[in-house]
């Protein structure tokens, strides 16, 4: 409402500010006499640089007959223009013209463009509940506090999963330790700074991660994060069966959760890529055994679908399906996961088209 | 509703912006003064409606409020608060409000400053100032809307590039924006004079100050805006001819001839076609500068984000102004009566000289920053045209040009003779050639420079001889009194003149200077002219919005320690690129300049470092020149010329 005031005040005075002269009495200078008038103010600028004997009576002659001349010229072009007797219509014409036509194109723009039902929205009133909160901007503010309270160990603590999360693995390096400089080691924390290091070597286990996680194993010898990354780090170094058994042996003694599930389906990929069965299904025929294996990934397959998941999960999922040879599900399982993960995929997903247009036929379809 | 309000008062001004075209023209070609004067109150109401425009604006960038999208986009709400406000106009549309407020300026102040004026000539004058502002305004509401909003808004902005983020950015697009922009009321002057069929000493004396005003602002502008990439962009240098540049180095030199052709117009009522011409021809290069800044059609620091429907747009406002006027100088010009006559050697005619010299400069520079464009245009071809071009064309220009101005300002009105002292002159040109010879036999060393260095005091003590020559022409009793008490417009041509050649002097030094590009370890040194650098430590710190890493030198010459330098690379958040800290040591009219490369593990940099002996005179000078513009804006004293009687007549047959 108070907009709506504002436009027709703003309006009507600029309006009849514009149309104000058409109501004045007084006719303004009219072109002869501001001739006449800058000639007189020429002629007294001459005689008082002669008075102050600034220049010569004869040059004061040359230059004031040049001014003469100068003025009977301009009188020549400005020729009186009779009365006209079209002037009343004239300017009704414009002033009328001017009071329509002024507002409406006034109108019309503004609301061709203009959002009249916006309030302002300066920052220092809004409110800022977690719906307003963008990832990029929460993390923003953090970032900026962090600057300025570069001892806030906390600060970094709540900041480095979020990296971890958005694929930013370097900063998550950086700000886990931080996070062990300024509040000290923790199993939790060593394992976390770890597994950040893994990510930025896509996957590797290097071996500043190594010595992470082996730290925290001193601190804590059965924390189970560490354990199962220095069981990766046993089949990164060609020791599969070995690798197989510690994540076995971890399995065992965890509870049934997501972390749980997680290690299983890294049981299952490197059952399936050894090609030896798995203890819990050994036992089974060749048949059931492949169905046990497929049913461990369709579970994370499942899981990934309902409630998303990370980069490396979603590697681990369309991995699992190419080395169960199946191409079609393999190149499904991709696609979601770029759609899923969008611009975090970073480099995670790259190369698999690769792997996927490698494989022979269609798996389903060879059953 | 802030926003919403400035929004609307931007449509609105519009609107009065077109009745302000058509009204007062409508009144002043039919002789109706009083509906010529609805042009001043339309004038004020539309500069009040571009201000609460603009403080609109303002005022979001300062709350940051991000439901404005153009806010969002250039603004960040940890940014420092001059750096909230002047990046306002570090974007296309930002910078465009700021343009059209600058309009709305000038056209208001023709409305505050002509109550003596004719009621047509103001009515004319500010219809055709209408019409620029109806363009403008429309471009603006249309295709680079600052006031259009986003929703949901976002929490945080993109922040202003951080190159921007410097005072400079307070400055020098306002100053130079006030000097495009100042050229428009000339031009709607010459527009009016010619509609009207009007062209007198009356007109010369009323555009005068207008363009003295704008060419203040344009100095001023070009300048600080030299210094800034000098002390900003790390390379040293501070002219680098870029198409920008150019941009605004064209409507200056066509805005300095159009000052001294006024002069002769005021005086002597002469050249006035070719004062009209030049009106015309500087607008249209100011005009010319924004479309090449905001079309696309090159990239450069200068060029903001473009799309080709703006390109469009600007071109359609290029054509029709530049092309309206030239139409409608074809067809008045031939009806303007000459005016005063001059022999060949006269002031008019040293004058000439000048106009001759800065308009071919100007096309020179015309030339070699349009044609690459046009070229890749038809055929696609990319070539480069760089300084040695504009270094090869422009200073044999310049040259003449400096050597006549203190012979020039010697010179009377209408018929002048060279005294017979100036024979002397060649005597020390030449010897000043033949020392220059023998120095470049003997040492080999920069001749250009020495003869440029020589040029630059020519001009200065030139501008002082002036003084001194006119204040002793009553004898030489109270000399020092006299010489308080020449004209200010005297005055402030010797200063104006001076500083042309202090700028010389500057330039011509830039030869001497020392130049070191190493890579230093902690505690090494390296020899800089006669100054030696220490890097004495490597160090990270944090700025408001930033995290920079400086290196630590310290300046030392033969006897002492000098100062501690420290250039930096910052980063600033939410943009990663770095940036480049120049560290700076003056010493008189010269500095020491050092720019931070590569940092190598945290114990190695590479810097470049730079003796630049008398660099300060390249700004100072161009200073000087704009103060003795603003000197000669407050002589509002009538300007006459004397002309000079032929020697043994009484009258002069030729008049």
């Amino acid at each position: 409402m108070m907009l709506w005031i504002m436009m027709l005040v703003l309006t009507a005075a600029a309006v009849a500010f514009a149309l104000a002269p058409l109501m004045a009495r007084r006719a303004g200078g009219d072109p002869l006499a501001a001739a006449l008038a800058f000639y007189h103010a020429r002629r007294m600028e001459l005689e008082r640089q002669r008075d102050a004997g600034e220049i010569g009576p004869d040059e004061f002659a040359a230059a004031g007959a040049e001014q003469a001349r100068r003025l009977l010229a301009a009188e020549r072009t400005l020729t009186a223009k009779g009365a006209d007797p079209d002037i009343v219509r004239r300017r009704k014409q414009a002033a009328l013209g001017a009071m329509l036509g002024i507002p409406a194109l006034a109108l019309a723009t503004y609301l061709t463009l203009g959002a009249p039902q916006r309030p302002d929205l300066p920052l220092a009133a809004r409110p800022t509940a977690p719906q307003n909160l963008d990832i990029a901007g929460a993390l923003y503010r953090i970032k900026a506090h962090l600057q300025k309270n570069p001892n806030d160990g906390r600060g970094f603590e709540v900041v480095a999963p979020v990296y971890l999360r958005l694929g930013r693995a370097a900063d998550a390096v950086h700000a886990y330790r931080r996070v062990i400089d300024l509040l000290g080691e923790s199993p939790a924390r060593l394992a976390d700074l770890g597994e950040s290091l893994v990510a930025v070597g896509n996957g590797i286990v290097s071996a500043e991660a190594r010595q992470a996680f082996e730290r925290a194993l001193v601190l804590d010898p059965g924390f189970a994060k560490a354990r199962f990354y220095i069981a990766l780090l046993r089949e990164q170094d060609g020791d599969r069966a070995g690798a197989l058994g510690d994540l076995r042996a971890l399995a065992a003694g965890m509870p049934e959760g997501p972390a749980r599930l997680r290690v299983e389906e890294e049981i299952a990929r490197l059952a399936a890529i050894a090609g030896e069965p798995g203890a819990a299904i050994a036992a089974l025929p060749p048949e059931a055994q492949r169905e046990a294996i497929r049913s461990m990934v369709a579970a994370l397959d499942q899981r990934l679908g309902a409630e998303g998941g990370t980069a490396s999960e979603w590697r681990r999922l369309v991995q699992a399906r190419i080395v169960l040879g199946e191409r079609r599900a393999a190149a499904a399982a991709l696609q979601r996961a770029r759609a899923a993960l969008g611009a975090e995929a970073g480099a995670a997903l790259d190369g698999f088209e690769a792997a996927i247009a490698a494989l022979p036929g269609d798996g389903e379809a060879a059953d | 509703m802030i926003v919403e309000t400035g929004h609307f008062a931007l449509a609105l001004a519009l609107a009065l912006a077109l009745f302000q075209a058509v009204v007062p023209l409508w009144g002043a070609l039919r002789g109706d003064g009083m509906l010529a004067r609805t042009a001043q109150p339309a004038a004020l109401a539309q500069f009040a409606l571009v201000t609460i425009a603009f403080l609109a604006l303002t005022q979001a960038y300062l709350a940051s409020d991000f439901s404005v999208r153009n806010v969002v986009e250039n603004s960040h709400s940890l940014k420092p608060v001059l750096y909230k406000w002047s990046g306002l106009w570090g974007n296309h549309e930002g910078s465009m409000l700021l343009w059209v407020l600058i309009l709305a300026l000038f056209g208001a102040g023709v409305a505050l400053l002509s109550r003596r004026l004719a009621d047509d000539m103001v009515g004319a004058t500010l219809a055709v100032q209408g019409m620029i502002a109806a363009a403008f305004l429309a471009f603006l509401l249309f295709t680079s809307n600052p006031f259009l909003r986003l929703d949901p808004a976002p929490i945080e902005g993109r922040g202003l590039n951080p190159v921007l983020q410097d005072p400079g950015l307070a400055i020098h697009p306002p100053l130079l924006y006030l000097g495009y922009v100042g050229f428009s009321i000339v031009f709607s002057f010459a527009a009016a004079a010619l509609l009207l069929g009007r062209v007198d000493a009356a007109f010369a004396r009323l555009v005068r100050p207008w363009t003295l005003a704008a060419w203040i602002a344009l100095t001023l502008g070009i300048a600080m805006g030299s210094y800034w990439a000098y002390y900003e962009l790390g390379w040293g240098g501070y002219w680098f001819w870029d198409p920008v540049e150019n941009a605004s180095l064209m409507p200056w030199l066509t805005g300095t001839a159009l000052l001294h052709s006024a002069i002769v117009m005021e005086k002597r009522e002469a050249l006035k076609t070719w004062t009209i011409l030049l009106a015309v021809i500087t607008f249209s290069l100011s005009l010319l500068g924004t479309f090449l800044v905001r079309s696309g059609v090159l990239t450069s620091v200068h060029a903001f984000a473009v799309d080709p429907e703006r390109g469009l747009f600007i071109l359609v406002i290029l054509v029709a102004f530049i092309g309206g006027s030239f139409v409608l100088y074809a067809l008045r010009a031939g009806a303007m009566e000459g005016g005063g006559l001059f022999a060949p050697l006269s002031r008019e005619g040293a004058l000439v000289f000048n106009n001759l010299f800065l308009s071919v400069t100007a096309l020179a520079v015309f030339v070699g920053t349009l044609y690459p464009l046009l070229l890749e245009a038809l055929t696609g071809a990319k070539i480069s045209v760089g300084p040695p071009f504009f270094n090869a064309a422009a200073v044999p220009l310049m040259v003449p040009l400096f050597l006549m101005i203190p012979i020039g300002q010697k010179l009377a009105w209408k018929r002048g003779t060279l005294a017979p002292s100036l024979r002397l002159w060649w005597c020390a040109a030449a010897g000043l050639a033949l020392a220059a010879l023998i120095a470049y036999a003997e040492r080999g060393g920069p001749v250009l420079a020495l003869l440029g260095a020589a040029l630059g005091a020519y001009l200065v003590l030139g501008a002082l001889d002036d003084l001194v020559e006119r204040a002793a022409r009553g004898g030489r009793a109270r000399i020092l009194g006299r010489l308080a008490g020449l004209p200010r417009s005297v005055v402030a041509m010797a200063l104006a003149h001076a500083g042309a050649g202090l700028m010389v002097l500057g330039i011509a030094a830039t030869a001497f200077e020392t130049e070191r590009i190493a890579s230093l370890r902690l505690g090494e040194r390296i020899a800089l002219g006669a100054y030696t650098l220490t890097l004495e430590g490597i160090a990270p710190y944090t700025g408001p919005n930033y995290s920079a890493l400086a290196a630590r030198f310290a300046l030392h010459d033969a006897t002492s320690r000098l100062a501690e330098l420290a250039p930096a690379k910052r980063v600033y958040l939410g943009r990663e690129m770095p940036t480049s800290e120049v560290a700076r040591y003056r010493h008189g009219l010269g500095e020491v300049y050092v720019a931070l490369g590569e940092v190598h593990e945290g114990s190695r940099v590479d810097i470049r470092a730079y003796d630049k002996p008398f660099v300060l005179l390249i700004w100072l000078g161009p200073v000087l020149m704009a103060f003795g513009g603003l000197l000669s804006l407050s002589d509002r004293r009538l300007r006459i010329g004397i002309p000079a009687r032929a020697r043994g007549l009484a009258t002069n047959p030729a008049e």
